[in-house]
């Protein structure tokens, strides 16, 4: 293999190495018919030091039989974008509540920046509110389901359960290679594939 | 990315105990220092800062050392810090070490009625020595006299420090050897003056036996130390008697405990009394087999003979044994500074023989004056012996790693009349931290009550007083003098005994900055829609060498404006800078051991969308906040 492939084949790797957005999952259908409904999820980003620099997107909503229903409600920077909401560090607090129709499952996309803040990082936190406006209780603290630091090697927090766990249990996120990246770890992987075989024969 | 769940963010760590005070000098060593003192240093224990925390009234004086022992799982009442007084009523008390309000004890028991006493010690006779605690069965254990005026003896108890409850086939009556060689109960005026060693799963008791003999021209107080297995008290395993065919040789070491080494080795400072060498060891320090109790080594002044007839005691200070080294040190009554090598202690005085070193290290006297040589020894990079003996002032004394230089490296302002008795507390060598404490009285106070005086010394600088309980006499007075009893530093606080039956407690009057000796690392603000509150967790890691105890709360100074600690404990009204809101990492009777994590969540709430910014001090120590 000569040195260029190599290079090649590195930079391919590493880009399939890098961060890329995070796929959320819950099973939601203890949700469906509930009479605490109808509910809302909220995505709240709290400013940490005061520099002012991250921004995350939550897209591809999937769930399932259910629906997102009307119009979201927008707070400092939170703004919608194609297929979601962008909520970008404006001030202390920067939020979207979102009313749904439950499915069995609720999915969705967090894609972010990890600018670092100081003396505390920039925060993501994700509840689910009932007809009240109250959280859904969790054994996450404040009732969070997913709470999310947005640093370098960024920390995910996950709610194990609700506190009543046929409601939810063990939600789940994951990272997510983005499209382009995949395609740079595909092409990648080909490469190396082809040199191998090019130094047997 | 790391993918941490809630469980695991939020651990507190169960944490293992905090430094105790488990017997007399604090260690089988008996330095009788506290080098894990993070609170105490020479900046805040001032008039300004220190001072009597809360006092505890007791049924009698109180001899014994207090012991402090952290985490104690009190029935009813749960996990305590508890500090212990033992009476010569016979009584333990076990108070909550750190709360000012609960005067109260956890619990108390009298052991029995003790003899009226001569007058030398108290109006009663009763727990003398003070006890030790087995910190692997929870179990303390302590002699006390009991019986009439001309009919008492001593007996071991073994107690549960939870509840004082006997156990172990507790108590068991202590018996000593007639001349036949039966075992006899023991004669009124014997003493068991020693703390007692709990070492290897055996208990150790020293004595001064008093040997009623008609044959004799005086009453002869041989010296004792007898063993017992720990968790069964019921019989004696072993016993070593000082003079089993002379006279004298009492032990009684002016209080200082047994001490031991790693391998279990007895070394004990034997009273005047007759020596041959082989059978007798009056006036002597002696290495026992931690079995057989037999000698194994000695060492013996070679004016010994003259030390007994005098009554100059070199039992009149106790051993301590030099840590990390082959070092002993030894000395009483005569002012006479020993330093021994335990592994060949030098047996009598003379030619290729004897101490390693000796000098006269303090004024002593030269016949029956009851001088006696308190003694603390504060280990670090250049250790210092200190010494106070009656009528004499407090010395510090260097150590080069195998000799003491002779020459104070500084001496005291202050000429007690009795007192010394010194104690040193530290955070390990570190310079500014080193205090020695003691207590003295300008009067006799054998036979009487008088007013003593705590006093606290820049270790580093004993010419430097820098606090005393008279400089603020309405807030700190000590109440009445006890002969050879040390102020005990444990966490912050100092714990003395007194002959006014009160425990008198002294620490600082605010709580302590402690921040140079931990982290606090901060999480991101998690918003709660129906409260409205701004949720945030702060992890405080202690990275000091010791535990944080009293109570550790969380300052927030500089809060941004707008913003509010919706779960404030208050504010900072003491610990300067004032008005800042508080939260509570945890209560008086917790503690935060060495290396450990606590995590404290704060919520708050706030009237605009500004950052809710802030410095956080963290406060540790029983002083208000």
């Amino acid at each position: 293999m000569t040195s260029a492939v190599r290079t090649l084949c590195l930079l391919a790797l590493l880009a399939g190495c890098a961060p890329a957005a995070y796929l959320f999952q819950m099973d939601t259908s203890g949700f469906v018919g509930n009479p605490s409904g109808p509910f809302s999820l909220t995505f709240s980003l709290v400013d940490g030091g005061g520099a002012e620099t991250n921004t995350v997107d939550i897209t591809d909503f999937n769930v399932g039989t259910g629906s997102l229903t009307g119009l979201p409600v927008l707070s400092g920077g939170a703004i919608t974008i194609p297929g979601g909401f962008r909520i970008v560090d404006t001030g202390l607090d920067n939020r979207v509540t979102q009313t749904f129709d439950p499915g069995a499952v609720l999915q969705f996309l967090a894609s972010f920046t990890t600018l670092p803040d100081d003396p505390a990082p920039d925060a993501l936190s994700f509840s689910i509110l009932d007809s009240n406006g109250i959280e859904v209780p969790t054994t996450g603290l404040g009732n969070t389901i997913l709470y999310l630091e947005l640093t370098p090697g960024a920390l995910a927090e996950l709610s194990a359960s609700a506190e009543d766990p046929s409601l939810f249990d063990q939600p789940t996120f994951t990272e997510v290679p983005e499209p382009a990246t995949s395609a740079l770890l595909l092409f990648g992987g080909v490469l190396i594939l082809r040199a191998r075989r090019g130094a047997r024969g | 990315m790391r993918l941490l769940f809630l469980a695991s963010l939020l651990a507190v760590f169960l944490c293992p105990a905090q430094v105790p005070v488990a017997m007399s000098q604090h260690n089988t060593d008996r330095t009788n220092a506290n080098l894990s003192e993070v609170l105490l240093n020479t900046s805040n224990v001032r008039p300004a800062t220190f001072g009597k925390l809360f006092a505890r009234d007791v049924d009698n004086t109180a001899y014994a050392e207090p012991l402090v022992i952290p985490n104690v799982n009190i029935p009813g009442k749960g996990l305590r810090n508890v500090v212990y007084v033992a009476t010569m009523s016979n009584t333990i008390y076990a108070f909550d070490a750190d709360d000012p309000q609960e005067s109260t004890p956890l619990w108390s028991r009298n052991y029995g009625n003790g003899p009226p006493d001569d007058s030398w010690f108290a109006s009663t006779r009763g727990i003398l020595g003070t006890p030790a605690v087995d910190l692997s069965t929870n179990t303390m254990y302590f002699v006390k006299t009991e019986g009439t005026a001309t009919a008492n003896h001593l007996w071991l108890h073994a107690v549960d420090i939870a509840t004082g409850a006997d156990k172990f086939f507790s108590p068991t009556q202590l018996l000593f050897p007639k001349d036949t060689g039966d075992l006899v109960p023991s004669t009124p005026h014997t003493i068991q003056r020693p703390g007692l060693l709990v070492s290897n799963g055996s208990v150790y008791i020293g004595i001064a036996y008093f040997r009623p003999d008609a044959n004799e021209s005086w009453i002869s107080q041989d010296g004792f130390v007898v063993r017992y297995t720990a968790n069964d008290i019921r019989t004696q395993q072993a016993r070593f008697q000082t003079t089993p065919t002379g006279l004298k040789g009492g032990i009684w070491q002016a209080a200082r405990g047994l001490a031991a080494d790693a391998a279990g080795y007895l070394y004990v400072a034997t009273a005047g009394g007759d020596w041959d060498g082989v059978t007798n060891f009056g006036s002597s320090v002696v290495r026992l087999h931690p079995g057989t109790l037999a000698v194994v080594d000695y060492y013996t002044p070679a004016n010994h003979e003259t030390l007994f007839h005098g009554n100059l005691d070199i039992s009149g200070g106790g051993v301590i044994l030099v840590p990390g080294t082959d070092y002993l040190v030894a000395g009483g009554k005569e002012g006479v500074i020993y330093l021994l090598k335990r592994s060949a202690m030098g047996n009598l005085d003379g030619a290729g023989a004897g101490a390693w070193q000796k000098f006269p290290g303090i004024n002593g006297c030269m016949t029956d004056c009851a001088a006696t040589l308190g003694t603390a020894w504060w280990n670090k990079t250049n250790p210092i012996l200190y010494a106070w003996s009656r009528r004499d002032y407090l010395r510090a004394f260097a150590f080069n790693g195998s000799t003491l230089n002779t020459t104070p490296a500084a001496v005291g302002t202050l000429r007690n009349e009795m007192g010394g008795t010194p104690a040193v507390s530290a955070n390990g060598g570190t310079a500014g931290t080193g205090i020695v404490w003691a207590t003295t009285t300008a009067a006799n106070a054998n036979a009487t009550v008088v007013p003593g005086v705590l006093r606290a010394y820049n270790a580093l600088d004993i010419t430097q007083e820098i606090w005393n309980s008279e400089m603020n006499s309405t807030r700190d007075s000590m109440g009445g003098y006890v002969k050879f009893a040390q102020p005990v530093v444990a966490s912050g606080k100092v714990y003395m005994v007194t002959n006014s039956n009160k425990l008198q407690v002294y620490g600082p009057q605010c709580g302590v900055d402690v921040g140079s000796m931990v982290t606090v690392t901060r999480s991101g603000f998690r918003y709660v829609a129906s409260t409205r509150k701004y949720l945030q967790t702060l992890t405080i890691r202690n990275n000091a060498p010791a535990s944080l105890s009293g109570a550790v709360n969380v300052a927030l100074d500089n809060l941004s404006s707008g913003a509010t600690l919706a779960n404030s404990a208050g504010s900072t009204s003491c610990a300067a800078p004032s008005g800042s809101p508080m939260a509570t990492a945890f209560g008086l009777s917790g503690f935060l051991a060495a290396g450990a994590s606590r995590t404290v969540t704060l919520e708050f709430t706030t009237t605009n969308n500004n950052p809710i910014t802030y410095t956080p001090r963290v406060i540790a120590g029983g002083g208000a906040r």
